[in-house]
């Protein structure tokens, strides 16, 4: 097996490091942060795509002025030398990244350099000097492994598109769009997959990476609708900067998604067009589907539920439900015979509304199993009897009393919802 | 969604839906008129006082007696629609989709994205501009959809627009009952109703069963 090449890179002011590793993807599927000031690029099998590793570097000094690399077999060894200098075995021991504790006591007996370390036997530098020295240097040496967080590795559905100058113009970059769009949904269409999710990443040259997401509905291999989607959120999010060298479109998540012949009996709507549209013009959270939960609490009777997920059957409840329930029950002050009888009047936000007719009580209590006992708060205080009324104009509200009456504090009167 | 439900408004539903709205006038206008008023494709504006909620009744069940196939997308700035209320008042609350946008300006550009795809949407909104009342418009003849804008507004504005089917006032009146004035009608007349909403205060013969509501002319302009 042929060996593989790392390449490590070292900035002087890195910024965020997270960013630069994401950028750096344009050169090679695996890099990673590598805190305080660096990047790892695994450049195995890549570097002959930019005129082999002399090439490559020239490429990333000629985007990253000021910034150092070299390139090794392993990662420790492409660190030291990105680092400290040329030749391995002259390096000092701080390029092994090595603690200065170590290094100032291996300097005591005279241990300077790497190839002096290499020579010491190893059991006893193991006994004199821990575990690290050793490790740190069959590491750099190819013989012993070393862990290296890789970020995600882009998708394999992917399409990219390198371009020789770098791009501004919105329409170009449409167009790109476009075309990524059409090539990534041939080769969905040819494995019978339909994406659910997609990323659009615009490579800048002056290595930042800003991006556009899409989610669907249902999956989705339409590559009009997924040109729009993109371009309608390219004008809002893009900043082309100094220009965007590369743009690569993944599909993130696919699932089956069967050839379907349309237009052949007539029109059949389909409702994901529009669902996609809103879904990436709205967010994901600020469209739903109500599906009922057992709760006989109103609030908690609807929970949203994402619009991919299936339609819930709903009944028809027993006791009559507003069409608008307030977000918070509004106070309002009633007056009513006790005990348990309807108000004859209340007063909402300054107005005063005589009740023509009413019904109820419909008595919902809290689900007190799940709540600890508390004495100075008995449960009966947390009692709500819903009474739906209505005025002489004829308007209808939904309106309850909080505690009951002779209870540890007197009756609360609440407005919850609008009857239609 | 499966997207194969075989979408839009059947004549037959829309024969009765106009019997259900207009079954006392449909003996006057001729019936292309009637289907004008209330079929499919058009938008329906719909104002109700502060602080009442009768218009959103009148849209639940215009919705509801059309077909059933088609999904309804609700859309509120400050969204409090109570999926066990539409239920309860005659609309399948598993149709409904709800959205919650921005400010005024995004519920409406919201709803014209439904109506354009071809589902029903009821939007609540403050200002209404004569440019996005033909945007709407225009929306639901291209998706072939039937649209509710929902306004607290006095009954005429400034800014009242002939693009929409029709605008209603919607305001409850005493005894369970809500009185409907037809302000504007394309190739209509206006004219004033008074009909019964579902019944808060009778128990139901059955849980389930749909009542057929009682429609009666009060007064009719011309």
């Amino acid at each position: 097996m042929a060996s593989r090449r790392l390449l490590s890179l070292c900035c002087a002011k890195p910024g965020d490091l997270n960013a630069l590793a994401l950028w750096c993807q344009r050169f090679t599927p695996l890099t990673a942060p590598d805190p305080p000031d660096g990047v790892f690029l695994d450049i195995t099998g890549c570097a002959h795509l930019f005129g082999g590793e002399a090439g490559l570097m020239a490429a990333l000094a000629m985007r990253l002025p000021g910034a150092r690399m070299a390139i090794a077999d392993t990662a420790a060894a492409a660190w030291g030398l990105a680092r400290y200098g040329d030749e391995l075995m002259s390096l000092p021991l701080a390029a092994l990244r090595l603690p200065p504790e170590t290094v100032a006591r291996l300097r005591k007996i005279g241990v300077r350099q790497i190839g002096e370390l290499a020579r010491l036997p190893r059991a006893g530098l193991v006994a004199g000097y821990g575990r690290e020295p050793a490790l740190r240097l069959a590491q750099a040496l190819g013989e012993a492994p070393e862990v290296i967080r890789f970020m995600s590795a882009p998708p394999s559905w992917q399409q990219a598109e390198h371009y020789a100058e770098p791009m501004f113009a919105p329409a170009q970059l449409q167009a790109a769009l476009n075309r990524l769009a059409e090539k990534l949904c041939v080769r969905l269409a040819d494995a019978t997959l339909g994406a659910l999710s997609l990323t659009a990443r615009f490579y800048r040259i002056d290595r930042a990476c800003p991006e556009i997401s899409l989610g669907f509905a249902t999956p989705c291999r339409d590559e009009l609708q997924i040109g729009r989607l993109l371009c309608e959120k390219l004008a809002q999010e893009i900043d082309p900067g100094f220009g965007i060298e590369t743009i690569a479109l993944a599909a993130g998540a696919v699932e089956f998604l069967a050839p379907v012949q349309r237009d052949i009996a007539g029109d059949i709507t389909d409702y994901a067009v529009p669902l996609n549209r809103l879904l990436n013009r709205l967010g994901s959270a600020k469209i739903w589907r109500a599906v009922p939960h057992q709760s006989h609490i109103p609030e908690y009777a609807a929970e949203p539920a994402p619009v991919t997920q299936k339609p819930v059957p709903w009944a028809t409840p027993p006791h009559p439900r507003p069409v608008r329930l307030l977000a918070r029950p509004q106070p309002i002050t009633a007056i009513a015979p006790v005990p348990d009888d309807p108000p004859v009047q209340f007063t909402w936000a300054g107005q005063v509304h005589r009740v023509r007719q009413a019904t109820g009580p419909e008595r919902i209590g809290r689900d007190w199993w799940v709540y600890p006992y508390d004495p100075t708060r008995p449960e009966a205080e947390k009692i709500r009897d819903y009474y739906a009324v209505e005025d002489a104009q004829g308007a209808r509200f939904w309106l309850f009393r909080a505690g009951v009456h002779g209870g540890a504090a007197p009756v609360r009167w609440y407005l919850h919802g609008l009857f239609g | 969604m499966s997207g194969h439900d075989s979408a839009g408004f059947d004549s037959a539903s829309i024969l009765v839906f106009v019997h259900f709205m207009f079954s006392k006038i449909s003996q006057k206008l001729p019936s292309s008129s009637a289907v004008t008023l209330c079929g499919p494709n058009v938008v329906h504006e719909l104002r109700a006082p502060a602080g009442t909620a009768a218009h959103v009744g009148f849209a639940v069940r215009m919705l509801g007696a059309l077909g059933p196939q088609v999904p309804v997308l609700w859309i509120s700035a400050s969204p409090d629609w109570y999926a066990p209320g539409l239920a309860w008042a005659g609309l399948d609350p598993a149709r409904c989709l709800f959205a919650q946008a921005a400010d005024d300006a995004a519920c409406l550009g919201t709803l014209e994205v439904g109506l354009r795809g071809g589902m029903a949407g009821v939007a609540e909104c403050g200002a209404l501009s004569r440019l996005a009342a033909k945007r709407l418009a225009l929306a639901a003849k291209t998706g072939g959809s039937v649209g509710f804008l929902l306004r607290h507004a006095p009954a005429f504005t400034r800014e009242d627009s002939t693009a929409f089917a029709t605008r209603w006032m919607v305001s409850p009146a005493p005894g369970g009952m809500v009185r409907a004035e037809l302000l504007y009608a394309k190739g209509g007349q206006p004219g004033e109703y008074l009909f019964k909403t579902v019944d808060l205060f009778e128990t139901r013969e059955e849980p389930n069963g749909v009542t057929p509501p009682a429609l009666t002319v009060l007064r009719q302009a011309g």
